[in-house]
């Protein structure tokens, strides 16, 4: 049945895309479950919405070249359609039309997959599983900051990633130096891109034609720093309001994340800026160096859900659910008792039919039994793949089993009703 | 290995010696990096860095995937990968042009031959600098891919044009070939991947700080 691949001509899948199987989708539903009990014991409740929309919804905050960034279709009617390429754009969508005043302040997470186009030769993703949260609708954003933050720790250190770091950075602080320098509306979008692209070798040639003083503390302060004070430092000669503004903002979040004892998770970052334009205030990412890639980001983004219908500050974040499977050992969870069951030579469907009833009081008790109708060689290296402890074959008479205890390599004939009786006892 | 080790990663070929003589100006121990032997890791205990010496194209391959916290590149590697790196310091050697050319004689030939047929025939090792170049300049092309030699295209009659580096012009001048026009100028950058920068930033500092020292 597998020998004649080449005969087979749907094998490939879209670039970017790929299958994923049980081994690995039963780690990422640990994952999963421990990020799902810190959400709800934070009262956030799960929204799904659809995975394609309007496109003039989707594109909405997906920033400048949406267009090459979205998945795109026609629907029926001729409308265009996009794929999702977050879950932030949708909640605020859903925010707007259906959230009434009373309702807030509404606590919404998710677990879904998300759509981005991506070029054919990069080999990019394009299809990325997230889980994440929105807090919608506190207007003292400071200490909604604090709470989304506060959550994300939480969930990355009891997934036990390592060594992580998260860098705070705030939309405003490049404009805010973009005025102190007066630049106009080209150049701004020249220093934009030039942040966008990392290229901070332009932007000091450009910056130094225009003032080399000013040039090295701009850059200066565009590289990571865990020091507060050394910041405040090097903005004291700038009297730019969005500076200012953005950097006390920054400040106060890091004195409240120390007091909560979290001080070594947190770096500055001023450089941030993410793919999404929709964001207004405090920006955040999750590095992970034994990934060496960014597992999660967020931020506050108070005038999205106003392109909605309503005007409500909301902030929040996502972390990317391969990445961070990657980032983690196995979790263990409690080890379960799983059962290979299976009839002897020659069953007919009448010792199926009583193989399944076996299995059914099995399952009532809680343990995880497969069936095996046929005869199969090499059993234990399927078994041992599949992570099965035991294997278990009904005898013709049914009423012996056969049991081999995988691990220990041990063979007994029982009962089955002292069988039974025994895992009952377990 | 020291845990707190970075890697860096070098190019072979012409921008190796002006790297390695930055890092040793700079206070670097190099002498792993001088010894004839054909190792492509070599780690320097003394300084706490790991050496990757790799093709010029892949180390900004290697440093956006975080195989490599550093590296040194020509601009003309990351003009044409558009790795996600973050480009920190220009240690303006190794310079090089990224050119058009084209057989001598020929070029009267090619403009009659564009208007005739409406599009170009391009052999180059960028494909994607010489598929952006000919898409802002409004100019269809049909770009060939060539892995080196790049100069026997235009006279094997692979291509009419050729996108290419050069730094004397001696190579194109000893296989019978024109500049037709400049598009970059391109010289070694110290890039670095994201998530190092911000998670391993004292020591990557560290390192810039001395490297920038000697440049300028």
């Amino acid at each position: 049945m597998f020998d004649n691949k080449k005969s087979n001509n749907i094998i490939k899948l879209p670039f970017g895309t790929r299958d994923i199987l049980p081994s690995e989708i039963d780690e990422r539903n640990k994952i999963k479950e421990l990020i799902s009990r810190e959400f709800r014991m934070w009262g956030y409740g799960e929204v799904n919405t659809p995975v394609f929309e309007y496109t003039r919804n989707i594109s909405v905050g997906a920033g400048k070249n949406w267009k090459d960034k979205l998945i795109n279709f026609f629907d029926v009617d001729g409308n265009p359609v996009s794929l999702r390429s977050d879950m932030t754009i949708p909640i605020a969508r859903l925010a707007g039309m259906r959230l009434k005043e009373n309702q807030l302040p509404s606590r919404f997470c998710y677990f879904a997959d998300s759509f981005r186009q991506s070029g054919t030769q990069k080999g990019a993703r394009r299809i990325y599983n997230q889980a994440g949260l929105e807090l919608i609708g506190f207007k003292n954003s400071i200490i909604a900051d604090v709470e989304v933050l506060i959550i994300l720790i939480n969930i990355l250190n009891g997934l036990n990633v390592k060594d992580y770091k998260i860098g705070l950075g705030h939309v405003e602080f490049i404009e805010g130096l973009c005025d102190w320098f007066e630049l106009d509306i080209k150049e701004r979008d020249f220093i934009r891109n030039r942040v966008i692209l990392k290229d901070f070798v332009e932007l000091e040639n450009f910056l130094n034609k225009r003032d080399t003083k000013k040039a090295k503390i701009f850059i200066k302060l565009l590289q990571p720093e865990s020091s507060i004070d050394k910041i405040s430092n090097l903005i004291s000669d700038i009297d730019n309001k969005k500076v200012i503004q953005s950097f006390n903002y920054i400040k106060e979040l890091n004195n409240i994340l120390t007091g909560l004892n979290n001080k070594d998770y947190f770096i500055t970052d001023f450089s941030i800026v993410r793919d999404f334009d929709y964001y207004t205030g405090l920006l955040f990412e999750v590095y992970c160096p034994a990934l060496n890639d960014i597992i999660g980001s967020g931020g506050r983004y108070d005038k999205l859900i106003k392109k909605f219908g309503k005007d409500i500050p909301a902030t929040g974040f996502a972390l990317d659910i391969d990445l961070a499977h990657k980032a983690i050992e196995v979790l263990q969870g409690k080890e379960e008792l799983k059962i290979l069951l299976k009839t002897g030579n020659n069953a007919d469907i009448g010792d199926s039919i009583k193989l399944i009833e076996i299995a059914r009081k099995l399952h009532k008790m809680g343990v995880i039994v497969e069936l095996l109708y046929e005869d199969k060689p090499e059993l234990e290296v399927f078994a041992l793949e599949k992570k099965y402890n035991i294997i278990v074959e009904v005898k013709s008479n049914f009423k012996d089993l056969e049991v081999l205890d995988i691990k220990s390599n041990s063979r007994k004939v029982e009962k089955i009703n002292d069988f039974i009786e025994g895992l009952k006892r377990r | 290995m020291a845990k707190e080790a970075i890697k860096i990663a070098i190019p072979k070929g012409y921008l190796f010696e002006p790297c390695v003589g930055v890092l040793e100006k700079a206070g670097y121990d190099v002498s792993f990096l001088l010894e004839d032997n054909r190792k492509l890791s070599i780690y320097s205990s003394r300084d706490s860095i790991v050496y990757i010496i790799s093709r010029p194209m892949d180390v900004p391959v290697y440093v956006e995937h975080g195989a490599c916290d550093l590296g040194f590149s020509g601009k003309d590697a990351l003009m044409e990968k558009e790795s996600k790196v973050y480009e920190l310091l220009d240690l303006k050697n190794g310079e090089c042009r990224i050119i058009l050319a084209t057989l001598k004689n020929e070029i009267e030939n090619v403009k009659k031959h564009y208007s005739r047929f409406g599009v170009v025939k391009v052999a180059t090792s960028y494909p994607n600098i010489a598929r952006k170049y000919f898409d802002e300049k409004g100019i269809q092309a049909e770009i060939i891919k060539l892995h080196g030699s790049v100069e026997l295209a235009p006279a094997l009659g692979i291509a009419d044009e050729i996108l290419d580096i050069t730094s004397t012009g001696r190579t194109l001048e000893d296989n019978n070939l024109v500049e037709m026009s400049e598009i970059a100028v391109s010289t070694t950058r110290v890039i670095a991947n994201a998530t190092s920068y911000r998670v391993k930033y004292d020591l990557i500092n560290n390192f810039i700080n001395k490297i920038k020292s000697v440049i300028k």
